[in-house]
């Protein structure tokens, strides 16, 4: 409100010492509900109005400085009746008028009521005003809710998922490791000769990349005089090292039959790998899914990376990634959100390399000054400076178009956990590396089990 | 009679293997390579046309270190001296841009989704393969009792 116009108002009615009023801070000037006749001008100081509803926790409406009024509602709706309880915040001094304070060159001005017209409609768009912004903070609270209860809910989908797959990749696990005991019998009974080859695919599987293969199945083409086909077959599944071997090795007596059996134990050696793969991604999802979190299981953080990593393999497979972990002391805290932090971190990483051309991520892990240091670098495009600062906001995102849009909650969710844990996560990047750093208190309060 | 060169590529070797193994009834009339990255796949098809051999089909994953199966499949069909060649990706995680790709620049000639069937993967090859003889106006009465029977009517009609 223009305070200028206002002027000869002040000047007419508040500049009266008789009418002046000191208090002290912390005391109570008007009680909600209460009776109040008076209508308050703030010469000095601070003051604030307190709402509280069936006695709950008072909550705070609005704050009054120099210049403004206090009492507007209930002086002139007639009511006198206060809206909210006020409460000097500091030592303050006030001017007054009541009801019935004369009116001052009414001929002229007017009513009281009409004098105070701007008063009047100043406070009441102050409290539209209040009413607007209120709207929208709720419609934001109940969006962000909206979205985090979204989230949980595909997280116990995952989880739900997780358990059925579980199931079934526990079926296959102990199967295969069943038939893998039942074959070794069946095989020391009728083909006593051939166990040896069925065991070499079983434990080693095939060690020999297909250019080797390709390279050493010229070489027996001519040296043993073999067909192609067979050749490369032997090629696959002969240990590195026999290559100069004679005639009498086991291997190139039958080699149709050593081949086939050798066959069947990397196959079944691929199966358990597999099998032991699906059980690792399974109980990562299971962690990630979890609505239960225990905030003190002692674990270790290097484990919680491998669980990352695991989870996005299918990420990362265009990505070379170095692990540098050290040894570190126990940490307390929740496995779960651990895993949260370096997913969403390592994610938004692979995302950010579409285009790099041989992308990389290196990831280190230090103990130093009861702190554990988390060194996450990736050599993709520069975070600008821009972004950079409102990268750990929520709902800020800069994946908005295609498949694989992003919520903008990731690394809100990443500060917020890595905050929990009296650590803190910060953010470096240049056109060469971008570098997330996270640190967390260890030793006393954290860990040291 | 001349054995075709089929060439697989995965860079999981798990997975190669299996392939590999399901196209095996093909091997008696078809050579059958195997590649572990795009990479092995560009120095492998120098080498064998430097040898005068032929590529018919290329199969390959699409998720790859290095170059990606699209981007590898791109590079070959630009390539004259392989223009005939018949190209298939398989895979579990193209995305759809992906996926638009390999049809618009890579131009494959089919699309599998692991987890795959054998007997598809190995109809698709043979119908492939044989479209590829004719193109190329190879005779095809070498290797007729192994051909696609409905490819071959309509391209003798």
């Amino acid at each position: 409100m223009c305070k200028r116009k206002l002027e000869p108002l002040i000047e007419r009615y508040f500049n009266h010492q008789e009418r002046h009023l000191m208090v002290k801070a912390g005391s109570l000037l008007i009680k909600q509900d209460g009776y109040n006749g008076r209508l308050y001008y703030v010469l000095s100081g601070e003051l604030a109005g307190f709402y509280s509803e069936d006695d709950n926790r008072p909550v705070p409406v609005f704050s009054a400085s120099e210049g403004a009024f206090i009492g507007v509602h209930s002086f002139f709706s007639g009511t006198w009746t206060a809206s909210s309880t006020v409460v000097a915040q500091t030592d303050a001094e006030l001017a007054w008028i009541e009801r019935h304070t004369s009116v001052v060159e009414s001929e002229e001005y007017g009513s009281l009521s009409a004098q105070f017209m701007p008063v009047i409609v100043n406070e009441l768009s102050r409290r539209q005003r209040r009413a607007t912004r209120e709207a929208l903070a709720k419609e934001r609270a109940l969006q962000e809710l909206y979205t985090a209860e979204q989230m949980t809910t595909l997280g116990q989908l995952a989880a739900g998922l997780a358990h059925e797959l579980n199931n079934a990749i526990s079926v296959v696990n102990s199967k295969s490791k069943r038939l893998q005991t039942v074959i070794m019998e069946l095989l020391a009974e009728s083909h006593p000769k051939m166990s040896l080859f069925f065991e070499q695919g079983l434990i080693q599987g095939q060690q020999i990349s297909s250019s080797e293969a390709r390279k050493r199945g010229k070489l027996f083409e001519k040296s043993y005089n073999l067909p192609k086909d067979l050749a490369r077959k032997l090629a696959r599944a002969m240990p590195a090292g026999n290559d100069k071997a004679n005639v009498n090795e086991p291997w190139l007596k039958q080699p149709e039959q050593t081949i086939r059996f050798w066959q069947i134990g990397r196959d079944l050696h691929d199966l358990r790998l597999a099998a032991h793969h699906t059980i690792g991604i399974v109980k990562s999802v299971k962690q990630l899914g979890r609505t239960d979190i225990n905030l003190d299981e002692a674990l270790n953080i290097n484990d919680s990376v491998i669980q990352a990593l695991a989870l996005l393999q299918s990420d990362l497979r265009r990505v070379s990634v170095q692990f540098d972990p050290e040894e570190l002391p126990v940490f307390t805290g929740s496995q779960t959100e651990l895993i949260q932090v370096w997913v969403n971190i390592l994610k938004n990483a692979c995302d950010a390399m579409v285009d790099t051309e041989s992308p990389e991520i290196d990831i280190h892990t230090r103990y130093n000054k009861n702190r554990i240091l988390v060194t996450i670098a990736n050599n993709g495009p520069e975070i600008d400076e821009v972004t950079r600062r409102q990268i750990f906001q929520p709902n800020f995102t800069t994946k908005k178009c295609g498949l694989s849009f992003g919520l903008g909650l990731g690394l809100s969710i990443v500060k917020r956990i890595v905050a929990a844990y009296g650590g803190n996560v910060a953010v470096k990047s240049d056109s060469e590396r971008t570098i997330f750093r996270i640190k967390l208190p260890a030793g006393d309060e954290h860990g040291q089990a | 009679m001349d054995k075709l060169n089929i060439i697989c590529v995965d860079d999981q070797q798990e997975v190669l293997s299996a392939v590999l193994q399901d196209l095996q009834p093909l091997a008696q009339w078809l050579n059958i390579e195997e590649c572990e990255s795009a990479d092995e796949v560009l120095e492998l098809i120098e080498e064998l046309d430097a040898e005068g051999e032929m590529v018919a089909v290329i199969i390959s994953d699409h998720v790859m270190p290095g170059k990606t199966g699209v981007e590898l499949l791109t590079e070959i069909a630009s390539d004259h001296r392989f223009i005939q060649t018949r190209k298939v990706l398989l895979t579990g995680q193209a995305t759809h841009t992906d996926t638009i790709n390999a049809i618009n620049k890579a131009g494959i000639d089919h699309y599998f989704e692991k987890p795959w069937q054998a007997e598809q993967l190995i109809e698709c090859v043979r119908t492939l393969v044989t479209k590829y003889i004719f193109d190329r106006g190879l005779d095809y009465t070498h290797y007729q009792i192994h051909l696609d029977q409905n490819v071959v009517f309509s391209q003798l009609r």
